[in-house]
């Protein structure tokens, strides 16, 4: 390992960094603050050595292939890690209240978040599919712990479904990946991509383990026939793990499914097939997420049927790949918008929940006379969530649609905007009970002042990329050219 | 050629010595009765097949003390680190002269972040056999 390599790979190493030092704290110290601040410390400090590798402070190679090129931390992988560590600190500072209400497991619930945000940033810059895989499953393993940490009624039933589904989709993932290797006698992805090229494999077999390695991210992605587990899992499991593997899990699944489908299996033959498939894949999750969520009482099973039509939408950008890279710079653009909106809606819900303890969306009726900030808060984020357009929802489902006609795919634009006007129905009722109905309680909530400026922060990331799309256009067109 | 063969007679004297440890154990034990020192009594606990053990046969499904898991989970752990600390023990005459004291220090690395886990599991109580969690 030379001098260089441990310099690109700091962001990585200071996470895994706070997970030991979390665990030592969280074991000596029996306050539940310093635990919170030492993992807020560690990823600070990753957040900062990203940030050294983004604009080349010191010790940054333009060689972006290290470790004998398992692992690259291009632009690309960084994009990423600003993402998934904003994710993380977010939820850590919204959750802390409501960590400190519950008695048992808090620091476990930091520890484990943090060890599956380990797995996910190797999984961001994974260049080979061993390292894939381990990257995969220790970002997955620990979110099934944090779906049944709470001990509630559908921890155990959650726990087991997401444990079995998992395992199951992982297995299916690795034989693609064992039919990719037996094609190509490679492991490494350049390798993959050469060896593609030059000998235009036209087998069933490339075929097959397409279709396998699509349904292995597509489980973790939340599209449409392995989506099953989405709604049983935002219902049962605490909010704060929710809205980590919302937004977290979500972007590092698209992040290597860009990696794998864009970048390696990018001959004719297996574009034209996997195009299809994904575009299939996409229809299906829009539709389908989106009817079902039509007619949900809860609100957090309705966020999760919205979650899957929203990764329809985002599988979009990647089946237009004809679009030189377009489609890839819609998809990203669209994840951060995403992470924003649903961010915010997932933080406001949280305080809203806290209140009830109870998931029902008549909880919020009349939300806007007893607190009118959270209401305005939350309407910003489900109108973004929808696509309204000062928002940054509009201005992913733009770029997203726009590429889906330039490389053709015309009908899937069409379905796409269909689909948006049906979810317009289920977001509008909310926010009519928002704004219309009559509350069943007058007392407000009551809002710290460091939960205002997460929330202020959510809601001018919504306006302002709405508005000037460009400041986020530069990062993503950097992130790909590094990539392509 | 005979240096080569000698090696596996060093193989052979070892397992001559290790049934001979045995055999000569029970040897032993079994004159000692006759002077009177070993007096036997059985029982049907000292009889069974693991003294102090589990039953290793039961009427119906045994019902197995949970918290065996925890010490399974830990065991686990520390064998993956034997694993792993073999081939490091073994080439690291070779790994030394390449990269001096920092091929020491990197298995100190790993065997700090083996060891957390295992702070975790004494300081949360798990590692005793009543669990108290307070």
């Amino acid at each position: 390992m030379t001098n260089q390599e441990l310099w690109m790979i700091l962001p990585i190493v200071f996470v895994g960094i706070s997970v030991l030092a979390t665990i030592l704290v969280e074991v000596t110290a029996n306050n539940f603050n310093k635990t919170l601040y030492t993992s807020l410390f560690f990823l600070v400090l990753a957040l900062l050595s990203s940030l050294n590798i983004w604009f080349e402070w010191t010790f940054v190679s333009s060689s972006e292939y290290l470790f004998g090129d398992t692992i690259s931390v291009d632009k690309f992988a960084v994009f990423f890690y600003f993402l998934i560590i904003f994710v993380t600190i977010f939820t850590f500072i919204v959750s802390r209240d409501y960590l400190l209400r519950i008695k048992h497991d808090r620091g476990e619930l930091l520890i484990l978040i943090l060890l599956s945000l380990t797995g996910m940033m190797v999984l961001v810059s994974a260049r080979e599919l061993i390292t894939i895989y381990v990257a995969l499953e220790l970002s997955s393993l620990p979110l099934i712990a944090l779906g049944a940490i709470r001990r509630g009624k559908y921890s155990a039933e959650i726990g087991l479904k997401f444990f079995v589904l998992s395992s199951v989709s992982t297995a299916i993932l690795i034989y693609g990946f064992v039919f990719l290797y037996g094609l190509v006698g490679s492991t490494h992805l350049t390798q993959i991509a050469i060896e593609l090229k030059n000998t235009n494999i036209a087998e069933p077999a490339l075929l097959f383990s397409i279709v396998a390695i699509i349904a292995g991210f597509g489980f973790k992605m939340a599209l449409v026939p392995w989506q099953s587990w989405i709604p049983d899992f935002y219902q049962g499991a605490p909010i704060p793990v929710t809205a980590f593997l919302s937004v977290a899990s979500k972007a590092s699944a698209f992040a290597i499914v860009i990696r794998i489908f864009v970048i390696t299996l990018d001959n004719s033959i297996s574009v034209e097939f996997w195009v299809t498939v994904f575009s299939l894949v996409s229809v299906l999750s829009m539709s389908i997420g989106n009817f079902i969520a039509l007619r949900q009482t809860n609100f957090l099973r309705l966020l999760g049927y919205s979650t899957i039509a929203q990764a329809g939408y985002m599988l979009i950008g990647i089946a237009a790949f004809t679009s030189n890279g377009l489609g890839v710079n819609g998809l990203l653009y669209y994840l951060a918008g995403y992470g924003f909106s649903n961010l915010t809606v997932f933080f406001v819900f949280l305080l809203i929940n806290s209140k009830f303890d109870d998931d029902r969306i008549d909880n919020l009726n009349g939300l806007i006379h007893n607190s009118p900030f959270l209401a305005i808060f939350i309407i910003l984020g489900l109108l973004s969530l929808l696509g309204m357009p000062p928002t940054v929802g509009f201005m992913g489902k733009l770029f997203v649609f726009s590429a889906a006609i330039d490389s053709g795919l015309i009908w899937l634009a069409v379905i796409g905007g269909i689909n948006t006007v049906v979810g317009a129905y289920y977001y509008l009722r909310i926010i009519k009970k928002i704004i219309f109905d009559k509350s069943n309680s007058s007392e407000n909530i009551p809002v710290n002042k460091t939960l205002y400026v997460t929330y202020s922060i959510g809601a001018l990331g919504i306006i302002f990329l709405g508005v000037l799309p460009a400041l986020l256009l530069n990062l993503t067109k950097s992130a790909i050219e590094s990539l392509i | 050629m005979e240096d080569y063969l000698l090696q596996y007679g060093v193989l052979v004297v070892y397992a001559l010595l290790a049934i001979a440890v045995p055999i000569g154990m029970l040897l032993i034990s079994y004159l000692a009765t006759f002077i009177k020192i070993r007096p036997s009594k059985p029982n049907e606990v000292k009889l069974s097949a693991y003294e102090s053990g589990l039953p290793p046969f039961g009427p119906k499904p045994v019902m197995f003390n949970f918290r065996y898991y925890y010490y399974a989970i830990l065991f686990v752990v520390f064998d993956v680190e034997t694993v792993l600390i073999f081939p490091w023990a073994v080439k690291y005459g070779v790994l030394s002269k390449q990269f001096g004291l920092i091929a020491m220090f990197a298995m100190f690395v790993f065997l700090f972040i083996v060891t957390v886990p295992f702070i975790y599991a004494w300081r949360k109580g798990d590692l005793e056999w009543i669990y108290n969690r307070n």
